[in-house]
């Protein structure tokens, strides 16, 4: 019993911390240079996932990916030393939560454990992303035409592809050139049917998939008036919510951090008044 | 001591960094069992089980390359499905067909093409097109889909993403053979490998790689004492647009290989990458060495021609004093003959260091036109 006592507060201590981030730095370090100069070894794992990633290029480039791998096993023990840590930290607030003088003062005192909390849900979501996304590359749509999708079942129609194009003058190197596209995606299944706008930066969900604009064509209005289409990546990505979820709570902590640092300062604030009132009076 | 120990722990990461050339990485390569994963660029050969194999190609989507015959493994959609050895082949690239003579199938396999008859150099696509073996499609922006369709391919090897649709329809396998981002000349060397699975054709593959790994290995023994390191620049300025090749592409990497200074090292992205025009013309005034797009068919007879046709870089410095290379006609259509394009520029670049050599690929254009 003592000896997991032991190994549970050695897993929460701050020192342990110091040391994860330290050797985080330095292994990121190390990445920079694999990473800089070998970007393609690394972009597949989005596709592919972690697991697929870490059997094909992962293993027979590991001179270049070693460090990646150390990164994850870094970032987990991270995650054990937050969790040991926080959790410490919240049975030590929830044991004394009388000495709090308002319940409000004691929940808003739990706000950094809330972010660290977060913080964790956001790294599983990341975590469950790269190991079970599924992801369908280089799906192409032209105007008017559909994709039909096995695993989930729907189909995906683009029924009409817009393209700005720049027109004014006064950027001479932007004439004709697309600054702009939407493309209006309807969606459907056996049990519904969605009609969305798909955009840079403006993905469509529809549970359980999400697409995302990669591409699109013809770049420049006129000359050799190439075909009309987007490109699209399809994810099925269980992570996603976690990570939402993580970001949510998260900005909700940081909410709380900062409404009780307020509270705080106006105490300070009335205290410092009260003493100054109180020399005042004595001086008197 | 924790200093040390700090110090010791970062020269250790370092070292494992992965630091060392790729060259290294293409000699343990040339040595490898067929049967292991191999990432080209973007690409990628992953074989499995049974002598199948899966291909990533420049667009990301995944293939598995199958014995004929045999009965196609779980878990893949019948798209991704490509039965080996390819018979019937359409191919949107020089560079890919050029390949496809590397691996010696180029006649066996090719039956559709999207240039002219007179825009081809590969004597055996000619014949092809005199024989009716092999079709002309059309453009690469208006391909005639029912010629496409009478070709009856089983591959297409394209650029081109719009077409994905058209072809699945047929019923065919469509490879995308380029990626967005500029094959470095490693990727280029190892490209073959890329393609060589779809026809049984590895020892092919291997033979050609050697056979460029060992050019390539030759111009750094040849150019490694040369005493000059020329300043090179490889682009053109057309009507609206800048177009370079980048630092990332085997060109630049080639350049800098070969002693000199690729002035557009720094410029990161795709083969013919658009910079701006100050950019180009900052550069110009620097470079000894300026390798044109434009072939004489385009214009490039002369420099005097050359700045006829575009007055902003009559004041480049290859153009007043220094040299300037356009390809001829085959150049873009003889990838089959890597190892002596590589040459060849290395040749241009240190003259001193490959003296009599005369050049196949490129022309030196004179000051003026001869007059007629």
């Amino acid at each position: 019993m003592k000896i997991i006592h032991a190994i549970w507060f050695f897993c929460g201590h701050i020192h342990l911390t110091l040391v994860i981030i330290g050797l985080m730095m330095l292994d990121l370090f190390a990445g920079y240079h694999p990473l800089k100069h070998h970007p393609e070894f690394f972009a597949p794992i989005n596709d592919v996932g972690f697991y697929k990633w870490s059997m094909t290029y992962g293993v027979h480039y590991l001179k270049h990916t070693f460090w990646l791998f150390m990164l994850v096993g870094l970032l987990a023990s991270l995650s054990i030393n937050t969790f040991v840590c926080t959790t410490q930290r919240m049975t030590k607030l929830i044991r004394h939560r009388s000495a709090f003088s308002t319940r409000i003062q004691f929940v808003l005192r739990l706000s950094p454990h809330i972010i660290h909390y977060s913080m964790l849900l956001m790294f599983l979501g990341y975590l469950i992303s790269y190991l079970c996304a599924g992801t369908h590359m280089g799906k192409v749509l032209l105007p008017g035409t559909s994709i039909s999708l096995a695993t989930p079942a729907c189909t995906i129609t683009l029924e009409k592809l817009d393209i700005d194009y720049y027109r004014g003058d006064r950027i001479a190197n932007m004439a004709k050139r697309a600054i702009n596209v939407t493309a209006v995606i309807a969606i459907k299944n056996d049990h519904r049917q969605k009609r969305a706008v798909l955009g840079f930066n403006q993905p469509i969900y529809f549970s359980p998939i999400s697409i995302h604009l990669k591409d699109f064509a013809p770049k420049t209005s006129g000359g050799m008036g190439r075909r009309r289409f987007i490109h699209v990546i399809i994810k099925n990505d269980p992570g996603k919510y976690y990570y939402f979820a993580g970001m949510l709570f998260f900005t909700l902590g940081l909410f709380m951090y900062l409404w009780e640092k307020r509270v705080k300062n106006g105490e300070f604030k009335i205290k410092q008044t009260m003493t100054q009132g109180q020399g005042q009076e004595n001086r008197l | 001591m924790k200093n040390k120990l700090v110090v010791m722990l970062m020269g250790a990461l370092l070292m494992m960094s992965g630091c060392t050339s790729d060259d290294k990485q293409d000699a343990s390569e040339t040595k490898a069992d067929k049967t292991s994963f191999m990432s080209i660029g973007g690409f990628s050969v992953n074989p499995i089980d049974k002598g199948w194999v899966e291909v990533r190609d420049g667009a990301g989507r995944e293939f598995v390359l199958i014995p004929r015959g045999e009965t196609p493994p779980a878990g893949y959609e019948p798209r991704q499905i490509i039965y080996t050895p390819v018979q019937r082949v359409v191919a949107y690239g020089s560079f890919d067909i050029a390949i496809l003579k590397a691996l010696g199938v180029i006649e066996d396999v090719l039956v559709g093409v999207t240039a002219p008859k007179k825009e081809w150099a590969i004597p055996e696509v000619v014949t092809g097109m005199e024989k009716g073996k092999i079709a002309f499609l059309g453009n690469y922006n208006a391909i005639d889909f029912e010629r496409l369709k009478q070709s009856e391919p089983e591959l297409v090897m394209t650029w081109d993403m719009s077409i994905i649709p058209m072809v699945e329809e047929m019923g065919a396998a469509c490879v995308i053979t380029t990626t967005p981002v500029a094959m470095c000349l490693n990727a280029r060397m190892h490209f073959v490998k890329f393609i060589a699975p779809f026809f049984n054709r590895e020892k092919q593959a291997q033979q050609y790689f050697h056979k460029v790994a060992t050019a390539l290995e030759n111009i750094r023994e040849t150019t490694r004492n040369a005493t000059d390191q020329p300043k090179v620049m490889w682009g053109d300025i057309y009507e609206k647009r800048v177009l370079v090749e980048p630092g990332n592409a085997w060109v630049g990497e080639l350049v800098g290989l070969a002693q000199s200074d690729y002035l557009f090292d720094d410029v990161f992205g795709k083969s013919c990458i658009e910079i701006s025009l100050e950019r180009f013309l900052f550069s110009g005034q620097d470079a000894q060495i300026f390798f044109t797009y434009r072939t004489p068919k385009n214009g490039a007879t002369s420099k005097a021609a050359l700045a006829r046709a575009n007055p902003m870089i009559a004041g480049l410095k290859p153009l007043k004093d220094g040299k300037v290379y356009s390809p001829l006609p085959h150049y873009s259509q003889s990838g089959d003959r890597l190892d002596e394009i590589l040459t060849d520029i290395a040749a241009i670049i240190h003259p001193s260091c490959y003296p009599g050599y005369k050049s196949k690929f490129f022309r030196e254009l004179p000051d003026k036109d001869p007059e007629s």
